[in-house]
């Protein structure tokens, strides 16, 4: 794919990261924690009477539960990462290193057009220097919304995985129930 | 390298410490259990993360920027600093094993965890009186003056390489300042004093692997004489020095740290030994006089100055007594009566490896003053100027400070949360004596309970670290409207900023070493309350003086404040408590 459309779709679709963050994230972590809670409080509403859950059980159980039991102060922190991540493009744009905004806004022409807007991101006018130039600030900024994109998508993994870890668990614990009425035979 | 490419490397450099710091929150090891583990870690911190925590805390920007500059004025005479701080370490080693700490640990009790300002407040006569409410107000709000005005700096420091990496000239760095405080009050507060250690264990390694890595591109591209070579040997040294540190206190069942500690050192001594062995390169200048930049000639003693030799000392010598993130970490230790002295070997490493960091940024000054930077002020575009893809160098500085940075502002501001509940919330009686942490045994508190303190601590903490921001911003702004252009008058306040908290070094001293508290005899509030008052007046007057006003050299007057202050404040505690003994003991006779 050349620069032009991947520049192009980059700008176009720059709102897709900003909502799987901003919202499909915090959604699937809503799903989950309401999931786990309710799975583990099964597991203690079917635990034989015969099961004593020691102050060891409870730890583990609550280390498996820490990461869908955050509360408000680290949910901002997130929250203020995020931000963050997500206005490195504009900080970037604020950057000496770069051309400035002017001699960018002039070279660009941006279609409505999806398709033909492909073809035509390319910075045309103000000949080829101005054209790199603004290249180069739209590559950067690409870079970036992909780098927090792929953060987010960490995050999301790590979440999932401690759903897995929970559901370990679980059948662990299911399994203790299953044989806690033999070991007591025995 | 292309300026795209390396100021994408610049912003991820500048992040990724921030979400390792996030990631690592989310870790079961992270989860606060208690007011004890939001404190003190359960009192159960095992001596490798003492150490990493105590390196995170040691490592900052602020330490990048001075001894870079004083690297390059002063070549390897600005070693005594590292040397007096590696020296506290050793002392406060040393005062462990011969039982100094016995009373402020509580070894042989179950007395609760305190600060040492609650230690000194139970040593004062009438306690709960006035005078004695007012000594130990005067005494905590010096301390967090002292390490919020630190935070502050230091966050300013870190957002300032990062800025001018990013070349963002336009954006405000207050701006920067406010969003990192911001993130890193809202992680601390969250996940306290065990938020600090999980994400130390994490940072520091990473800390140690990328300014290792930088110094030895700077030992590669120093000119091919001897000093290239030597530069590598000395880091080739002390990396297997560190290594072998770590493998003394690790126990031999401890696979996963000494992993680390292999995974960490050992690669980095590898390259350096390498370096060493390369086959000499041709250059195209003339090799510069290197014992001359290495010591070079100052018209005063080691270019600060007797003084300023003294007051360095006696800042990095004492800091560990006083400083109450130090003693923090000291109180977390899981320390047995007959442990003290494994433990004072993991704190004698803890002292040289912190000091050992800042001889790495030496080093690394002094590499850089070889390849002709003369003025600190000018290492960023040094760095971004460098030939070929060496430009590399620039991200990987702004990736160390960073994480220098964060490890050093959460110890502050889980230190500052540490002050607020146990002092502030006590002292406006907000924090009941049910709510003192038993150790080691759990909190006494129910959840509920232990929410609410929990929640004034974080809030009053809040308060303190916005109230410290603005009172910083304005200290700066004051001092920047009368500094000559192009003197950072911020950069030469920071000693006097250090000496606020130093000001309650001769209460401490008198506390935890007088044979007269040790007997049992208490403590007059007024020699505590006027001792304090001299020295955080004194620190005030040198913080926002324009001009050297205490008769040293022009070069060297901003290391001056905290001898400045300790003596006066010394001096003013001995003469008040002397006229205090000797009016109750006449007093007594009447």
């Amino acid at each position: 794919m050349p620069l032009s459309e991947i520049l192009f779709y980059a700008r176009e679709f720059a709102w897709i990261p900003i909502v799987l963050v901003f919202l499909v994230l915090p959604y699937l972590y809503c799903v989950l924690a309401i999931d786990v809670h309710k799975e583990y409080a099964e597991l203690v509403k079917s635990a034989p009477e015969s099961f004593v859950f020691t102050d060891a059980t409870i730890g583990e159980i609550q280390d498996d539960l820490h990461i869908f039991d955050l509360d408000w102060w680290l949910i901002a922190a997130i929250a203020a990462l995020f931000v963050g991540l997500f206005s490195l493009g504009t900080l970037a744009s604020k950057s000496a290193s770069l051309p400035s905004p002017l001699d960018a806004a002039n070279s660009v022409s941006t279609s409505v057009s999806a398709h033909e807007g492909a073809k035509s991101f390319a910075c045309t006018s103000g000949g080829g220097a101005a054209a790199a130039q603004c290249n180069e600030r739209a590559v950067v900024n690409s870079m970036l919304v992909g780098y927090a994109t792929l953060v987010g998508l960490l995050l999301s993994f790590l979440l999932m995985w401690g759903k897995v870890r929970a559901v370990r668990r679980l059948r662990t614990y299911y399994l203790k129930f299953r044989l806690s009425p033999i070991l007591e035979e025995v | 390298m292309s300026t795209s490419v390396l100021l994408i490397l610049i912003f991820i450099a500048a992040t990724l410490p921030m979400i390792v710091s996030v990631f690592a929150a989310l870790l079961p090891s992270a989860r606060t259990r208690s007011v004890d583990g939001y404190f003190l870690y359960e009192r159960s911190l095992d001596i490798d993360s003492f150490l990493k925590t105590s390196v995170g805390y040691s490592l900052q920007a602020a330490a990048i920027v001075l001894f870079f500059l004083w690297g390059i004025s002063y070549g390897l005479y600005a070693a005594i600093v590292p040397i007096a701080w590696g020296v506290g370490y050793f002392l406060l080693g040393r005062v462990l094993v011969n039982g100094g700490f016995d009373a402020f640990l509580h070894f042989k009790d179950s007395e609760p965890a305190e600060t040492i300002h609650g230690h000194i407040w139970k040593r004062l006569k009438n306690p709960r009186g006035v005078w004695s409410r007012m000594a130990v107000a005067l005494i905590a709000t010096a301390t967090v003056i002292g390490l919020g005005g630190t935070l502050v700096a230091e966050v300013d420091y870190g957002s300032k390489i990062f800025l001018s990496a990013a070349k963002l000239t336009s954006v405000p760095a207050w701006s920067m300042t406010a969003l990192l405080v911001g993130f890193t009050a809202f992680y601390i507060l969250w996940g306290g004093y065990r938020a600090v250690v999980v994400t130390d264990r994490v940072q520091v390694p990473m800390a140690y692997g990328m300014f290792g890595l930088f110094t030895l591109g700077i030992a590669y591209l120093v000119p091919a004489h001897w000093f290239g070579r030597m530069m590598a040997a000395v880091l080739a040294v002390v990396f297997i020095l560190f290594l072998r540190g770590r493998l003394r206190i690790l126990p031999e069942d401890d696979q996963h740290n000494r992993s680390v500690a292999w995974l960490t050192f050992f690669p980095l001594a590898i390259v350096s030994i390498i370096l060493t062995l390369l086959p000499t390169r041709a250059h195209s200048t003339a090799p510069p006089d290197i014992l001359g930049l290495m010591f070079p000639t100052t018209p005063d003693l080691f270019g600060f100055g007797f003084l300023g030799v003294l007051s360095l000392a006696i800042a990095n010598g004492i800091w560990q007594f006083i400083d109450i993130s130090s003693l923090q970490r000291l109180e977390s230790l899981k320390i047995a009566e007959n442990e003290k002295s494994t433990v004072a070997l993991g704190i004698y490493t803890a002292g040289f490896e912190a000091a050992g960091g800042w001889f790495l940024i030496l080093v690394a000054a002094l590499g850089l003053r070889v390849l002709g930077l003369d003025d600190s002020s000018k290492l960023v575009d040094f760095l971004r100027d460098l030939p070929d893809s060496w430009s590399v160098l620039l991200p990987m500085l702004v990736f160390s400070a960073t994480v220098f940075m964060l490890s050093t502002v959460s110890c502050f501001i889980s230190a500052i949360a540490f002050v607020a509940y146990f002092d502030f919330l006590t002292l406006i009686g907000l924090n009941s004596s049910k709510a003192q942490i038993k150790a080691p045994s759990t909190s006494p508190l129910t959840n509920a309970e232990t929410n609410l303190v929990l929640f004034s601590a974080r809030i009053t903490t809040l308060v303190a670290v916005f109230c410290l921001f603005l009172g910083y911003q304005l200290l700066k702004l004051s001092l920047d409207s009368n500094a000559p252009p192009g003197v950072d008058r911020i950069s030469q306040a920071l000693y006097a900023i250090y000496a606020f908290q130093l000001a309650i070094a001769p209460t401490v001293f008198y506390v935890l070493f007088s044979k007269h508290v040790k007997s049992g005899r208490l403590l007059n509030p007024a020699p505590v309350i006027f001792s304090t008052l001299v020295g955080l007046s004194l620190a005030w007057m040198t913080a926002t003086a324009d001009a050297p006003w205490i008769g040293v050299s022009d070069a060297s007057w901003y290391v001056i404040p905290p001898l400045w202050v300790v003596s006066m404040s010394a001096i003013t505690f001995a003469l008040v408590q002397w006229f205090a003994v000797w009016m109750e003991d006449n007093h007594a006779v009447v």
